[in-house]
């Protein structure tokens, strides 16, 4: 049951088939035989080749087409239609008839087959008659080359002709209701269609040739490739050009061509956009370096180019031939803003001879991409409007050497601005802010350790300079600079700290100390005058030592070696206090500690003013690259494992969202202890930034107790700016909701008050281990004595300690004694008041002040029960018995450096206990610990001790 | 036998929005504990009692605090620590006084550490026993040491304990008040026994202390009285 159309198009595909065979025969092969060997000859052949092989898959095609109907014709029933390798592989076929014309149109644009039919023209004209042949119905042709190209065009054009003309009368003879009829229809209509591609192509091509024909040398030479297509040229349809200027215009299908004179200007379509904006009366184009107005006199002229080049563009950046004529596309309407391709720069300028490979945006390098310089300079980040913008990382190769500075930083506008960190070449590493492409805020700048002159500098930058307070270490001379600097210079009050313990301070201009300063040494003496920078005293001055004597007059080298002075000593001077004298404080008023650290407060400020921008944050904040000079080392450096990648946008939300759940005073302390511990947090970041700023002031070398005063008020002013920060956040945060922060303006004492009883105990154990070293250096010297005391004290047994104290005797805990047989009161060690001893040593288990206080007087209530205990009746303790119990408490707990301790709990202390009860304790803590290390405690009531009875009596 | 004079540092913190109008009563129970916000008032100044004596049973002074702080209605909100420490909050014109009172104490060998229970404090009461001619003379040796290292402007006042007890007087009331003229103390005979003159001695101290500087203290009213330095400064050079 097979239609008559059926087995036409069995003969139909035989006969094609027979056909093929001899264009291969005849043509291709004849035609292939010649070997050319000028560079044109060989692209000829290599075009002619390809023509072969589809004209070869073609072959394939039509004989497994012909098999199937075969098949089908032998077995109607057994068969369907659908089985037609025509139908159900229209694909297939048509894709194979689409790659013979292609190749074919390259072959027709470089006029490959009358060149090929010269190189052995006499064959040719033997074989006219046989060309003829292939030729029928038109077999007017003389010349050879036409021949051939009608050779190998006629028959493929009657074939799918044939094609359309016999499926559409099959979808008629078949009817409504056959199976296969949709396949069929569909079927015709894509013959039907690759006849218009087919007509499309022969036109394009043979304007192509025509082009190619009348254009001069140079610019064909510069121009010609068998694929390019002309769609649109200028003389055919007039436009005007500016501000370059062109006398005539080819659009073809891969690039944009301008003709003036001899020059010719290409534009590769995939980087020309068309401005939608259809403003004024010229056409808008946009590419990476110019940008092009086309204008005509003729209004549908100029539509009819934007149309052109609009759809020529889409058609290029879809890297194919549209489907079947141009412009079928899916998207017509406009040219893609943004694209992805690598374009190299020509224009002189930054970007000359730069190759920028990314995302685009309407001419412009926009997104992400990688911009290399032929100089090796590579750049991989983020673009904005042809600039670097965003974070990126930039190579800069060294002139000698295998090395590069490596930037990783964020840029705006083209310059690095904000946060990043800069490995160079020279092993140097700086960490932190820059401004246009310098530094410029706070950052650290230290050179590794292992080159020679190791030297590390934290603090403010202006201008890619040192400017403002710094603090620099210089490992080879041991020493540290804390102070003012300003173009690279020491300039300005500073602090200097040496390895050997030698202090001074005074006023610096252009790295040189000039005028008098004051200069402490480890013994404790004290200059005042003018002296060098290698501690040599040359000048008027003063030297106070620390039994008081006093030497002031002229100070000069001298012939020998040694100091050699004229002036006058005095020695009249009652000893100063020691404790006055070895506290001496550097720094103090130099450098207010309210501006010290701006450059690390400034950026979260501006963070919070700019309305807490996630994008922003890392610029701002920073960020942390794990084993940055591992990474350098390995070839990955390219690749840049930050902490926080793109999703910080609605990190911040979260982060905003959950500070306004947390308000009520014990959700905020749980907060801010989570956020100041967490290195992805706003405020954690700022912690972490100043606890390295204050380890690189305070530890180390700077562990010198002429520090102390400098580093608590800088504590204390780090407690302060991190709640500024902390109010900052929930501003922003209330703002996003629409509400304002109810109490507008915090007062004074409020911030006070939650700097001290909220702020300084979370951020306290940060900064704990070099604050407490600098209090124990401090209080060295008491520390000692009180040992002693506590060591002399330690003999004594119980009873004996109580009555050496003068405890009265009914307040005496005898009942916790419990004895051994042979053992007797006075004996017994560590047992009175032991619950109030255990509770006092907790004191150092915690770093927050209150805790601390709490613990004193926890301490405080351990005794009174004690003694209530043993008189049986409540009772209230008068500072008379309270002090010698506490002092009997105190030593027996044998707290090590309890005055650094002290002294830390006095400074961290809120003001607001100032008199009150938590001062009154502390006050008497304090008493006791002055007590302990006083002489009689040491020598004058050693005679009282019982240690020599002890070795008396038996044990 | 306990040769000593024992010692009261009293601090004392002001409120200031005191109506008298309203009634003490009403005002005081509206004061918010220690140490919350305004307006209880930092306390800078310290009120600093010594007694002198020179027996064992001592003379009063503890009666004189306890006296002083128990009579009142504000003990329920004052922290203490046993005797030692005590507030105890008085109207004056119209301001609050938060009397935090420091006991230290007396015994000779601890006199070294007194210092550091004074510093900064804004009155003392020195406490002596008209019984005692004695008492009278420690008295005296702690004026001295005040006025040579106390704080300056340190309020000073006189009571001399157990007026009840005046028919075994050895301190002629005459004496007591020459000497305080003399010295610019307020001086007064007290018994802690029968709360004679208690209530007026410390209404007496908080009369002395300087009414709070508006300019000085404008938005916090805290008060900074005989305190020159803060106590961070304390340890520079």
């Amino acid at each position: 049951m097979c239609s008559p159309e059926e087995e036409a198009l069995l003969q139909l595909e035989e006969v094609f088939l027979a056909t093929l065979d001899r264009i291969n025969g005849q043509v291709l092969q004849p035609l292939l035989e010649a070997e050319p060997s000028d560079p044109q000859g060989k692209e000829c052949r290599r075009l002619l080749l390809q023509l072969q092989s589809s004209c070869q898959q073609l072959w394939e095609a039509t004989e497994k087409s012909l098999h199937s109907l075969r098949e089908r014709l032998r077995h109607p029933d057994a068969v369907g239609l659908e089985s037609v390798q025509l139908l159900c592989g229209a694909d297939h076929v048509l894709r194979v008839h689409v790659e013979y014309i292609e190749s074919y149109t390259s072959c027709v644009v470089v006029q490959a087959f009358q060149k090929a039919a010269k190189w052995r023209s006499e064959y040719w004209r033997a074989q006219r008659k046989a060309l003829r042949q292939l030729l029928w119905g038109m077999g007017s042709e003389r010349a050879t080359g036409p021949a051939l190209v009608q050779a190998l065009r006629q028959p493929l054009t009657h074939h799918v002709q044939q094609y359309v003309l016999l499926l559409l009368s099959l979808g008629d003879t078949i009817g409504d209701r056959h199976p296969a009829r949709e396949l069929v229809v569909r079927t015709a209509s894509l013959f039907g269609s690759l006849q218009s591609f087919l007509r499309q192509a022969l036109d394009q091509a043979e304007a192509t040739q025509a082009l190619w024909r009348t254009l001069s040398s140079r610019p064909r030479d510069a121009l010609r490739t068998p694929a390019r297509r002309l769609l649109q040229d200028s003389q055919d349809i007039p436009v005007t050009v500016a501000p370059l200027r062109a006398e005539r215009v080819l659009l073809f299908d891969d690039v944009l061509v301008l003709l003036q004179g001899h020059s010719v200007h290409t534009f590769d379509l995939k980087l020309v956009w068309v401005d939608p904006e259809q403003d004024g009366c010229a056409l808008h184009l946009l590419t990476p370096e110019e940008e092009l107005f086309f204008s005509s006199e003729n209004p549908q002229d100029q539509a009819i180019w934007r149309w052109k080049i609009t759809q020529a563009v889409c058609q290029a950046l879809r890297g194919k031939k549209d489907f079947p004529v141009l412009g079928a596309g899916p998207e017509p309407s406009e040219t893609p803003t943004c694209r992805s391709v690598a374009y190299t720069f020509l224009a002189e300028g930054r970007l000359c001879q730069a190759t920028y490979e990314g995302e685009w945006c309407r001419g412009r390098p926009h997104g992400k991409g990688t911009l290399k310089w032929p100089d090796g300079r590579n750049h991989v980040g983020s673009f904005c409007q042809g600039l670097e913008h965003g974070f990126g990382i930039c190579l800069v190769p060294q002139a000698s050497e295998d090395k590069f500075d490596c930037y990783k930083c964020h840029w705006r506008e083209g310059s690095m601005c904000g946060y990043g960190i800069c490995e160079h070449g020279t092993d140097q590493v700086y960490k932190g802010h820059f401004r246009d492409g310098l530094r410029h805020g706070f950052g650290v700048l230290e050179s590794a350790p292992q080159l020679p002159g190791p030297c590390k500098y934290t603090g403010h930058w202006e201008r890619g300079q040192r400017s403002g307070y710094g603090v620099q270490e210089d490992r080879d001379r041991g020493e540290r600079y804390i102070g003012m600097w300003q173009a690279n210079q020491r300039h300005g009050p500073g602090v200097m700290v040496t390895q050997a313990g030698v202090c001074y301070q005074g006023n610096f201009q252009a790295d040189k100390m000039v005028g008098p300063g004051v200069l402490l040494s480890e013994d404790d003496s004290l200059y005042e005058g003018t002296f060098t920078r290698d501690l040599v005293l040359l000048g008027k001055g003063k030297v106070t030592f620390p039994n008081g004597f006093t030497l002031e007059g002229s100070f000069g080298s001298g012939a020998g070696s040694g100091l050699h002075t004229q002036g006058l000593l005095d020695t009249a001077a009652p000893p100063p206090d020691p404790s006055s004298t070895c506290k001496r404080q550097l720094g103090l008023g130099a450098f207010p500690v309210e501006s010290r650290w701006q450059g690390v407060y400034g950026p979260f400020r501006d963070f919070v003013r700019a309305g807490c921008p996630g994008h922003l944050q890392e610029a701002l904040l920073g960020f942390h690259v794990q084993s940055s000079r591992e990474l350098r080392r390995s070839q990955e450096y390219l690749c840049c494992e930050r902490t926080p990648p793109d999703d910080s946008v609605g990190r911040m939300e979260d982060i905003l969202e959950e500070l306004l759940r947390h308000r009520e005073p014990a959700a905020l302390q749980s907060y801010l202890t989570k956020a100041l511990s967490s290195s992805l947090h706003p405020l954690g970041m700022l912690l972490r930034t100043l606890m390295q700023t204050f380890q690189a002031t305070y530890a180390g070398i700077g562990a010198n107790k002429h520090l102390q005063g400098l580093a608590q008020e800088e504590v204390k002013q780090h407690a302060r700016e991190l709640w500024a920060a902390y109010r900052g956040l929930l501003q922003v945060a209330l703002q996003r909701k629409g509400q304002a922060l109810e109490e507008e303006e915090e007062d004074t004492e409020t911030r006070d008050l939650r700097m001290h009883g909220l702020v300084l105990p979370l951020i306290l154990p940060s900064f704990y281990s070099e604050l407490f070293t600098l209090y124990l250096l401090l209080h060295e010297r008491e520390d000692s004595l009180y040992s002693q005391g506590l060591a002399n004290l330690s003999l004594f047994p119980d009873t004996k300690l109580l009555e050496f104290l003068d405890v009265q005797k009914h307040l005496w805990p005898l009942k916790d004694l419990t004895l051994t047989t042979n053992q007797r009161h006075s004996l017994v060690k560590d047992k009175c008041f032991l619950s109030a001893t255990e509770c006092l040593q907790k004191i150092i288990t915690t770093v927050d002040p209150r805790e601390k206080l709490e613990v004193l007087e926890r301490t405080y209530g351990e005794i009174e029960a004690t003694v209530s205990r043993v008189l049986g009746r409540e009772h209230k303790l008068p500072m008379d018995d309270l002090l010698p119990l506490l002092i009997y408490v105190v030593s027996r707990a044998r707290i090590q450096h309890l005055g650094a301790e002290i002294h830390l709990i006095r400074d961290m202390m809120d003001p607001i206990h100032t008199g009150g009860l938590y001062d009154f304790l502390l006050t008497a803590l304090e008493s006791c610990y002055e007590h302990l290390q006083r002489h009689d405690m040491h020598r004058h009531d050693m005679h009282r001790l019982p240690s020599r009875r002890d070795s008396r009596e038996p044990w | 036998m306990r040769n000593q004079a024992p010692q009261y540092v009293l601090h004392v913190s002001r409120f200031r929005h005191y109506h008298p109008g309203h009634g003490p009563t009403a005002q005081w129970e509206n004061i918010p504990t220690f140490p919350v916000k305004c307006p209880v008032l930092v306390p800078k100044a310290h009120t600093w009692c010594v007694r002198g004596g020179g027996e064992d049973t001592g003379v009063g002074k503890s009666s004189i605090v306890c006296r002083f702080v128990q009579d009142h209605f504000d003990h329920n909100i004052s922290p203490t620590i046993g005797a030692s420490f005590m507030t105890k909050t008085v109207p004056c014109g119209n301001e609050l006084h938060k009397f935090l009172i420091w006991d230290t104490a007396g015994q000779e060998r601890f006199h070294s550490l007194a210092p550091m229970y004074y510093r900064g404090s804004a009155a003392a009461v020195i406490v002596y026993d008209i019984t005692k001619q004695d008492s009278f003379h420690t008295l005296k040796k702690w004026v001295k040491e005040l006025k040579e290292h106390g704080p300056e402007n340190i309020v000073m006042a006189i009571a001399g304990n157990k007026c009840d007890l005046s028919d075994i007087r050895e301190v002629p009331l005459k004496d007591a008040k020459e000497y305080a003229e003399s010295i610019g103390a307020i001086v007064v005979e007290t018994s802690a026994k029968n709360a004679i003159n208690i209530e007026e001695l410390f209404q007496g101290i908080s009369r002395q202390i300087p009414p709070l500087d508006s300019h000085e203290n404008g938005n916090n009213g805290a008060i900074k009285l005989g305190k020159p330095t803060a106590p961070a400064s304390r340890r520079c050079c």
